[in-house]
């Protein structure tokens, strides 16, 4: 059970690190086709599929670290007892959320598989490919956290470093 | 459809209070909207995925990227340094030279959490080294990150320009002038407390000194003028802008510096790719639920409410900057951003108030909030490096609130400090 959390944390993180480095790839050779005066036509739809794909490793990537916003001020308010409560009314709604995600981005790509792309040679289908995974992953995030506030397991605030603006 | 919305926010606003992460909130009030209204519920997960397929929203993950590759390449260093031998020699000068090192380094990166993480932490520690208590380093350092996402490149203005459907690049270009008030604002503040304090100052370097500090951040120093140059000359768009700056750090400090190795990369990436999911999760889900408020009218409905609430513009912009600074106190900026566009955007256009202007408005007020308590993610971080209580640290930075609140009643005040420069280089 580590090992796999282990093996898939290590896959997520290297499918991040492959698709930025891709996207600014893309968007760079978009600049200088353009400044050779041979204008590729594919950039820019390539860097805006892989940052629809990078944005939901992301998600998975924030969620695994606990760094998704949240406004807890008023609930640090509450008693100890009432918090583990909101704690896991809190998760059950990611779950719901997630479960929605999962359950019509199948239809979506369904319903696109035969649409081709402006540019590429791929079907639109691609936008919501990894969408199924984002959120799988936070219903298994979810479901691991509820296991801890059930456990009486206590974990710290994301660092505010991982705050963006 | 309004009546479906207006009882689905009751609940979507007591979500958000009692701690469900926010994307979650507004996914699930699309959601709930999608299942009430009768629409097919598939059109939420598309309208997530959809959002994020835009080009102007390239630049967002661009632009963390650079500023973690600037951070951890040394690049802050030479500016810093640079700062200091420009400015050291007036009275109280390392305050001075923390807030031109803010200017600079708000050329090169669009976050007040990376300059106050970044060259925050050397400032900090060479204010400390010298003699100055740590309330008023770690005050002054959190009050120029702000600086940081107002003179361009800024995240904030892309997430603002994305959601609002403002031009970004008229918002950066929007952002200079406040942006510099703000250093010339923080820099007064400083001349009258290194009076009264008697400050220490460095002796001045002269000529051949500066010319030597220059020489070693020239380099760095050319990223500013590579953006601005590029964008301003109209070669690239402000998402290509961040794609060239960001191969141009990663050069830098690859192969000139040689600050930085390739093994370095991965955890920085992945550290990039983590903060872009915490902003595209707010802006997929923003863009679903706008879409539902949209659908539903409720700018149409609270548009006219608001501009018959507030009677005049200025009475509005009035109301505005205090629920902004209000609510900045209580929620991260980019929070705070996408719940508040939707509601106070289409007030602003129906009483002619300039795009930019507003964006403007808004990003300074929620960039003050980044430094005022309880949530000040700002203040958070300077008072870690300072190793201060946050307590202390709210203390320190009131007074020099002051001087950024007196930029912002400026820009509010009078619409040419943020609109003159988009207009006379875009041709508005």
């Amino acid at each position: 059970m580590k090992s796999l959390l282990h093996l898939s944390d290590r896959i997520v993180r290297w499918s991040a690190v492959a698709l930025l480095l891709a996207l600014l790839a893309a968007v760079l050779l978009g600049v200088l086709s353009r400044q050779l005066n041979a204008p590729l036509a594919w950039t820019d739809e390539l860097a805006q599929y892989l940052l629809v794909w990078a944005g939901f490793v992301g998600w998975i990537l924030a969620a695994r670290r606990r760094s998704h916003i949240r406004i807890t001020v008023f609930a640090d308010m509450l008693p100890e007892s009432a918090g583990r409560v909101l704690e896991i009314v809190t998760q059950l709604a990611i779950i719901a959320f997630a479960a929605v995600l999962i359950r019509y981005s199948f239809g979506l790509i369904e319903r696109n598989w035969d649409v081709e792309s402006i540019a590429l040679p791929i079907s639109t289908a691609a936008l919501y490919i990894v969408m199924p995974l984002a959120g799988l992953a936070l219903i298994l995030q979810a479901v691991a956290e509820i296991a801890d506030v059930l456990a009486g397991r206590k974990f710290s605030a994301p660092e505010p470093g991982s705050q963006p603006l | 459809m309004t009546a479906i919305m207006l009882q689905i926010l009751p609940f979507w606003f007591a979500a958000l209070l009692i701690g469900v992460p926010l994307f979650v909130s507004m996914g699930l009030a699309a959601v709930a909207f999608a299942f009430l209204g009768g629409f097919p519920l598939g059109i939420v997960p598309q309208k997530i995925a959809q959002s994020a397929n835009s080009f102007p929203l390239l630049a967002a993950p661009l632009f963390i990227l650079m500023g973690n590759i600037m951070n951890s390449a040394g690049i802050t260093d030479r500016i810093f340094a640079f700062a200091t031998a420009c400015v050291g020699w007036l009275r109280g000068g390392l305050c001075h030279a923390n807030i031109l090192a803010s200017v600079i380094f708000a050329g090169m990166s669009g976050s007040a959490v990376a300059d106050a993480g970044g060259v925050g932490t050397l400032e900090i520690k060479a204010m400390q080294d010298e003699g100055y208590d740590a309330e008023t380093a770690a005050a002054i350092t959190a009050a120029s990150a702000t600086i940081g996402p107002i003179i361009p490149p800024s995240l904030p203005m892309v997430i603002y320009g994305v959601s609002a459907d403002v031009s970004i690049g008229g918002l950066f270009l929007a952002g200079v002038i406040p942006g510099l008030l703000m250093a010339g604002a923080l820099m007064a503040m400083v001349v009258h407390v290194a009076k009264k304090r008697d400050l220490p100052r460095h002796p001045f370097p002269g000529a051949a000194q500066l010319w030597v500090a220059y020489k070693e951040a020239h380099w760095a120093l050319m990223t500013p003028v590579i953006l601005f140059g590029g964008m301003m000359a109209g070669i690239f768009t402000p998402t290509e802008a961040a794609a060239v700056a960001t191969a141009y750090a990663l050069v830098l400090g690859l192969f000139v510096y040689r600050s930085f190795s390739l093994d370095d990369l991965p955890a920085l990436v992945v550290q990039t790719v983590e903060t872009t999911g915490v902003v595209l999760a707010l802006v997929m889900t923003a863009a679903a639920l706008g879409w539902c408020l949209s659908i539903s009218r409720i700018p149409q409905v609270v548009g006219p409410m608001l501009v018959d609430l507030a009677g005049s513009p200025l009475m509005f912009l009035l109301i505005v900057n205090l629920l902004l600074l209000f609510v900045g106190c209580f929620m991260e900026a980019l929070a705070a951003m996408l719940i508040l566009i939707p509601i106070l955007t289409p007030a602003a256009s129906q009483f002619g108030i300039d795009p930019i202007q507003f964006g403007l408005i808004f990003v300074l007020n929620l960039m003050i909030g980044t430094i005022t308590p309880p949530v000040g993610v700002v203040l958070f971080i300077t008072s870690k490096i300072a190793n201060i209580s946050f307590e202390a640290m709210s203390r320190a930075i009131v007074p020099w609130l002051l001087p950024l609140l007196a930029v912002l009643v400026a820009i509010t005040l009078w619409p040419p400090l943020t609109t003159w420069l988009p207009n006379l280089v875009m041709g508005r």
